[in-house]
């Protein structure tokens, strides 16, 4: 009865190896793959004539260039009178240097004392904002 | 590449030059569209270290890829593919797919697809078999009948990995039996299924619906088993 058991399993051994065993590894199939088989086919053809007809598109098209006279500006495809901005003005006769006016006005000073007094008149400038 | 196609792009990178300043984007369009797309491929010494069982798979017009046996699972093999997508197959038939642009949902009666007894015995192969089953495919397209009849089997040969295998060749003829949403001009296909001496089916060429792309599948590791 013993040797018919080992025999059997003997025999079942060599059938077990006889039968090819397929391998699936499950997640990490991934990994022995290689290209795709999803990817949209580019036909040539109609890539061609896509592009022929665009070309034919382009060409047939018309575009107006638009030009300006001096003291104007092409704002959405209209001309526009450029924005003059505002002189600076100063006071009377005060001169404006780099944007800023410069005034200038005097002081007198009494120095001395009884009949001894002298007057010195000093002039002192001044700045300030111009006026727009 | 051939002068033809080369002469074209000539002609078209000199029209856009001259018209257009989009040149650059017609141009990479080009490239991109006549560039040539390369195949997978594996040698018999890759095949055999894989860990994975592998396939070579031609889907339509693509280059072909490598798709690697992930699960087997109530009889199924599930094959995976670099852009995770899926094929599902019960003996050598794609019963479902997924990730394609156009899937196969559901096959009904798998159970009685002749490919599980194929293939035949001598004495059983005069006999022609029918086999109808449901379909249901993306697009809309649930519920069509469809019926195919197997042809005897026919001496071929199957060349890969550098080794020619002979093999056994069975045709499958397959009917849409249902009228369309769309207009479609076939409603029959073949498939073909080759099986090596011992039994097992180390090719097929096979679609899943009439306007479908078919899938021309190597079993590889099973072709380098078989050569051992």
């Amino acid at each position: 009865m013993k040797k018919i058991i080992i025999i059997a399993t003997a025999a079942l051994c060599f059938a077990g190896s006889s039968v090819a065993v397929e391998n699936a590894t499950g997640a990490g199939a991934g990994a022995s793959t290689v290209g795709a088989i999803t990817t949209p086919i580019i036909v040539g053809t109609a890539v061609g004539l896509g592009i022929a007809g665009a070309v034919v598109a382009n060409g047939s098209g018309t575009s107006i260039v638009v030009t300006c006279t001096d003291g104007q500006t092409l704002v959405n495809g209209i001309c526009q009178d450029d924005e003059v901005p505002p002189e600076p003005t100063c006071d009377g006769s005060d001169p404006l240097v780099d944007g800023v006016c410069t005034g200038t006005t005097t002081t007198v000073t009494v120095t001395g004392t009884g009949t001894m007094t002298s007057t010195i008149t000093v002039p002192v400038t001044f700045t300030y904002v111009p006026t727009l | 590449m051939n002068i033809k196609t080369l002469t074209f792009i000539t002609l078209i990178l000199i029209f856009t030059s001259a018209c257009s300043g989009t040149y650059h984007a017609y141009y990479k369009t080009l490239k991109i569209a006549f560039s040539e797309q390369t195949n997978a491929e594996m040698t018999l010494s890759e095949v055999q270290q894989s860990e994975a069982d592998v396939i070579s798979v031609k889907r339509g017009k693509r280059p072909t890829a490598i798709m690697a046996l992930a699960y087997i699972e109530n009889g199924q093999h599930k094959w995976v593919s670099n852009d995770n997508a899926m094929l599902i197959m019960e003996k050598g038939r794609i019963s479902r797919t997924l990730g394609l642009n156009e899937d196969l949902l559901y096959l009904s009666n798998t159970e009685l697809d002749p490919l599980k007894s194929l293939p035949k015995a001598p004495t059983h192969e005069t006999k022609l078999q029918t086999w109808s089953r449901i379909a249901d495919n993306t697009g809309d397209e649930y519920g069509y009948p469809i019926e195919s009849t197997f042809s005897p089997q026919q001496h071929d040969n199957v060349q890969m990995l550098g080794i020619n295998t002979e093999a056994l060749l069975y045709i499958e003829t397959v009917h849409y039996k249902a009228p369309s949403n769309y207009i479609r001009l076939h409603n029959s296909w073949k498939n073909h299924y080759w099986y090596a001496k011992s039994g097992e089916l180390i090719k097929s060429i096979q679609k899943v619906s009439p306007l479908s792309e078919p899938f021309e599948i190597t079993y590889l590791s099973r072709i380098a088993r078989l050569n051992r």
